[in-house]
């Protein structure tokens, strides 16, 4: 990306240090005032996405601050997305599919939430499929939606059994070699994505968001 | 069967230091108490129940086996089991789920956020009514095991809740294990003879501790009473 101007920088550090109001008033005058390209302010915006995933992954952001720079981002984005031209937008700009949901015998859904919020606003197609999700419901689900990435959550140590359940559903049904997994949640580890047979587990949001890059970058 | 005023959790909630937070996370910090006003529908009830026969591994009660070696004590004597359970109801994952729904996510977190630190309330208001209880037998009360957390495996959830008769305020099982509704919780502790004060806690060998944050704030808040 090519240098910042001042005005610029301000909006990046404002996103950056949550001071809300001034952010989101810089943005829409740059947007609807002074006719600033959109796409240049939605870098911006992920710029600052990615000094606050940094200061999440070092611990001085906590999960509210990340949603919180995830929601500015999102308004930001609702104001700028219809000013870019027809061409420049479109489905195609998506990075990826995701599928998420709560393996079944599991009903938390805070920290999956948080997760496909997080992917939708870096520019993922993300479907949810809720709570309690049997496997055959990720099976349909690999066949109507064709995700690139199937995401699997779950918060007690059973549903470590129920994502291995789904995974080996998923092999039998044929499907697996089409999509990546990875899980989260709870005291997920390698062991436990070893145990389960995902490609990936994630500890945070952050996380998620970029091992489905890494993916679909791959996949590119 | 003790209902609780929802508006003293509140309260407690609201008294939580905002030090050092940012004014946007201060902002949401007030939405969320405001929106989780009405909220709370909290309940909790708990039984002591005597042992079957003298304590050993495992601990018989209320024709109940559990495995919680850690109640055992090194003096005193082990007589029975003070065995609780508490809810704030379904209303706060409704709304959470609602708002998640509506985009606003930063609220969600925030009133989530709310909700665990009223249901640590409650949790902390159930064991000084158990301690109470307790004393009033004139016995003394050891020890804190939550099933799931280290100590008690959660297959003894359904145990502890036929012994807390958890039917009484509506909490149950999703899947076998899974209390509904989620903002709840369940404690099991040891009742007896001059048992000394527990040297060890469920968080010590938790493998959640390095990413838990309700270890240290329970622990800022004065209790040992934890997630
Ligand atoms: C807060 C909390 C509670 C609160 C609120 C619970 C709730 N769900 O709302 C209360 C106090 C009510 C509670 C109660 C209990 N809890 Co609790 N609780 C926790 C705690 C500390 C945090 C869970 C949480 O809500 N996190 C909020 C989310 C948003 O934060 P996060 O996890 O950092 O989220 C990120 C990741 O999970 C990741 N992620 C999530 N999904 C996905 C998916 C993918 C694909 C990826 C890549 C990433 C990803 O991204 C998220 C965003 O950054 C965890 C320990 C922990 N640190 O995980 C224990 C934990 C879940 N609880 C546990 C237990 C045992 C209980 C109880 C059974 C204890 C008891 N006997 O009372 C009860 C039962 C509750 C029930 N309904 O059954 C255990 C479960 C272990 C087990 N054996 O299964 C845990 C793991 C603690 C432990 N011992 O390690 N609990
Ligand atoms: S409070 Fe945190 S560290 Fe302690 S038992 Fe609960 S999850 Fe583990």
């Amino acid at each position: 990306m090519s240098e910042l101007n001042a005005e610029e920088q301000q909006l990046v550090d404002w996103l950056a240090d949550m001071n809300e109001d001034q952010a989101m008033d810089l943005a829409r005058r740059m947007l609807l005032e002074d006719g600033k390209d959109p796409i240049r302010v939605l870098e911006l915006c992920r710029m600052s996405m990615d000094i606050v995933g940094k200061k999440f992954e070092e611990g001085e952001y906590f999960l509210p601050e990340l949603v919180l720079a995830g929601e500015m981002l999102d308004a930001i984005g609702r104001i700028a997305k219809p000013l870019i031209k027809d061409h420049e937008a479109g489905p195609s700009n998506k990075l990826g599919r995701v599928l998420i949901g709560t393996v079944h015998g599991d009903l938390h859904d805070i920290g999956k939430n948080i997760v496909s919020f997080m992917l939708d606003i870096n520019g993922f197609e993300v479907k949810d499929v809720g709570i309690d999700v049997p496997a055959q419901t990720f099976i349909d689900e690999v066949h109507a939606f064709k995700p690139d990435v199937v995401g699997l959550s779950g918060f007690l140590t059973l549903a470590f059994d129920s994502m291995k359940e789904t995974i080996a559903a998923l092999e039998q049904a044929g499907v697996r070699q089409q999509v990546k997994v990875m899980i989260g949640g709870g005291q997920i580890d390698e062991t436990v994505r070893n145990y389960t047979g995902a490609d990936a587990f994630g500890i945070n949001a952050v996380e998620a968001v970029n091992i489905c890059k890494k993916w679909t970058q791959a996949a590119a | 069967m003790p209902w609780i005023n929802g508006k003293q959790l509140h309260r407690e909630a609201a008294q939580r230091s905002l030090a050092g937070l940012s004014p946007a996370r201060v902002r949401l910090r007030a939405e969320a108490l405001a929106a989780a006003e009405d909220l709370a529908r909290p309940a909790y009830c708990y039984r002591i129940v005597p042992l079957d026969e003298p304590a050993g591994t495992p601990l018989r009660a209320g024709g109940e086996t559990l495995l919680a070696d850690r109640l055992l004590p090194g003096s005193g004597e082990l007589t029975g089991l003070a065995c609780g359970t508490f809810t704030l109801g379904p209303e706060f994952e409704d709304r959470i789920r609602e708002l998640f729904a509506d985009k606003r996510a930063a609220l969600a977190v925030a009133l989530d956020e709310v909700a665990n630190d009223m249901v640590i309330a409650l949790g902390r208001r159930l064991q000084d009514r158990m301690l109470m209880e307790v004393q009033r037998r004139g016995l003394s009360m050891a020890g804190e095991l939550r099933a799931g957390d280290p100590g008690l495996d959660i297959s003894a959830q359904p145990a502890v809740l036929r012994l807390a008769q958890a039917e009484r305020i509506g909490v149950g099982l999703h899947g076998g294990h899974l209390l509904t509704p989620i903002k709840s919780g369940t404690v099991v502790c040891g009742v007896g003879h001059d048992l000394p004060p527990a040297d060890w806690s469920r968080c010590d060998e938790c493998p959640s501790a390095p990413r838990c944050r309700m270890r240290t704030r329970a622990a800022g808040a004065g209790s040992d009473l934890r997630a």
